[in-house]
């Protein structure tokens, strides 16, 4: 029992980020009706440059954090203009492969600047050491990390729900051309929400990587699990992503550690298929929103 | 200033080789309706479109309050007071019909989304603001529907009527609407006609329309086109007896 209350609570770190990731999805899918399949990769290339950047400056780890989530926010804004932006016709699946293609792009930059694979120490927001909570022990930055997740989805959520930029979205993601019509600056709006994800991104690869290492390969968990996340949540529901996000982290600690870390990514893909054959539309979404 | 919120001087609009308005002139004034009728084909639309911004003028000018227009977009001119309807109700589908017409009152006021997000407590309350009004305008134009209703439920009628309510929300000055009675019936039309005649004098009204009965009750002033050109322009009774329009408009009507 204790065994699997312990997983749980690392679960729910590792779910926190996969909220974080889902919400992401769920923002460009609530506003440009996409799923943007380069979303690990950006991150992974944030932090590459939050790394290269800021770490030799030695600048205070928290001021790092924020201007990351700044460098996270220009390189969504930059990949909307250079990669989304031109000859935009608002066709979901040629955005769709441009999105692949951009992935595979920054995957091959990203090996080839730094290597494949090849792990490069990232500093720890907080130091070792942990706490007990109820009689489990956790680590200070399995909390953190948790906390700043959790803090992060709240504070994005909210701002999505302000009336003028949540209904604005839903009505270009509803209708891009009628939208331009009724004078909605359809551009703008979908330009905030790639500097969100792009923040929201890099606050990902940030927290993460503390507990594994920087890597080419950083993101790549987040790919199955983050989409099963956000397909499980609903695609269209903040609240859906964090709290699926968290369902699949703790379901990956549990398989991981009674049947074998080898299962984590089966469980996931159990879990994805079953969703998309038996409740398309997700606990907290509606019936009607899938559509590519 | 000649006394009118919008002076159209010498307009024409051309689409490669085709001219579709054609040194059109017009003047609506302050509070009046006005209302431009002519055969399919004839540039009202077109007419329209120029005024509101959606198409660019191939010459003259459209002046809004004695200021030129032609530089600004129709997000821009939305702003100015200068709000459309159209043919095919502009409404979005997956929204309900309260959040229409709140799209309507974002797109038609100024206001910085920013400061709205790191100010929350005085989001919610503008939101709350823009609900109630919403609602209020629903109630004033007397739209027998329920805010909370997802507008790709309801038929032409009501889409219409949503629409204009979308277009009024924001208190426009002049209020631009494109064929408000095409495909209702005949109480569809009386429900829309005593929506328009409710604010009747409180704003400005451009109007297209086929329904010349609709026409002679609700306008002050009728301008007729034919082939992009104005053929007749005044009273709605003087106009209906005009040797020219009658072959043109009547003859038309008759052919179809």
């Amino acid at each position: 029992m204790n065994v699997a209350v312990q997983a749980a609570v690392s679960g729910l770190t590792l779910g926190a980020l996969y909220g974080l990731f889902a919400l992401t999805v769920v923002v460009l899918w609530r506003t440009a009706g996409l799923v943007n399949f380069a979303q690990g990769s950006m991150a992974t290339l944030s932090a590459f440059i939050a790394y290269f950047l800021l770490i030799p400056l030695g600048l205070p780890l928290w001021v790092m954090f924020l201007l990351s989530l700044l460098i996270g926010a220009v390189l969504g804004a930059v990949i909307y203009t250079v990669v989304l932006l031109p000859r935009s016709t608002g066709d979901h699946y040629n955005e769709l492969f441009r999105t692949m293609g951009l992935s595979l792009f920054i995957v091959a930059f990203v090996q080839r600047s730094w290597g494949s694979g090849e792990p490069y120490p990232f500093p720890s927001l907080i130091g070792s050491g942990s706490v007990d909570v109820l009689g489990f022990r956790v680590q200070w930055l399995q909390l953190l990390t948790l906390v700043i997740a959790l803090v992060l989805t709240f504070a994005f959520a909210a701002f999505l729900r302000t009336p003028r930029i949540g209904l604005t979205m839903r009505a270009v993601a509803s209708d891009r051309e009628v939208s331009t019509i009724l004078g909605v600056r359809v551009r703008f709006v979908i330009m905030i929400a790639w500097l969100i994800v792009g923040a929201i991104g890099a606050a990902i690869a940030l927290l993460f990587t503390p507990l594994y290492s920087l890597s080419s390969d950083l993101m790549e968990p987040f790919l199955l699990k983050g989409f099963a996340a956000a397909l499980l949540g609903g695609l269209s529901s903040f609240r859906g992503a964090i709290i699926a996000g968290l369902i699949v982290g703790v379901m990956d600690a549990e398989v991981a550690v009674f049947l074998g870390p080898e299962w984590r990514d089966v469980a996931s893909f159990i879990l994805l298929l079953g969703v998309l054959l038996i409740r398309p539309s997700g606990i907290f979404g509606q019936a009607n929103t899938v559509r590519v | 200033m000649t006394g009118s919120i919008l002076d159209v001087r010498q307009a024409s609009v051309h689409f490669g080789g085709v001219v579709a308005v054609d040194e059109v002139n017009l003047a609506v004034g302050a509070g009046s309706t006005h209302a431009i009728i002519g055969p399919n084909g004839a540039g009202k639309t077109t007419l329209l479109n120029a005024i509101s911004g959606l198409v660019p003028l191939s010459g003259g000018e459209v002046l809004f309050e004695g200021a030129p227009l032609n530089k600004l977009r129709a997000r821009q001119r939305a702003r100015l007071g200068v709000v459309r309807t159209f043919q095919n109700p502009a409404l979005i589908d997956a929204l309900t019909v309260r959040e229409n017409i709140q799209v309507g009152l974002y797109t038609q006021t100024k206001s910085s989304s920013f400061e709205e997000a790191l100010g929350l407590p005085r989001a919610l309350r503008r939101e709350r603001e823009a609900r109630a009004r919403a609602d209020a305008v629903l109630e004033e134009l007397r739209i027998p529907v329920e805010g909370s209703t997802p507008v790709g439920a309801l038929p032409l009628g009501l889409r219409k009527a949503v629409d204009i309510a979308r277009a009024w929300v924001a208190k426009p000055k002049l209020l631009l609407l494109d064929e408000p009675t095409a495909g209702l019936d005949e109480s569809e039309i009386g429900e829309i006609e005593s929506a328009l005649a409710r604010v009747k004098g409180e704003i400005s009204v451009v109007v297209i329309a086929h329904h010349l009965d609709f026409v002679m009750r609700l306008a002050d002033e009728v301008t007729v086109l034919e082939f992009g050109r104005v053929i007749a322009n005044g009273p709605p009774t003087e106009v209906r007896s005009d040797p020219a329009v009658i072959a043109a408009y009547i003859g038309a009507a008759d052919d179809d």
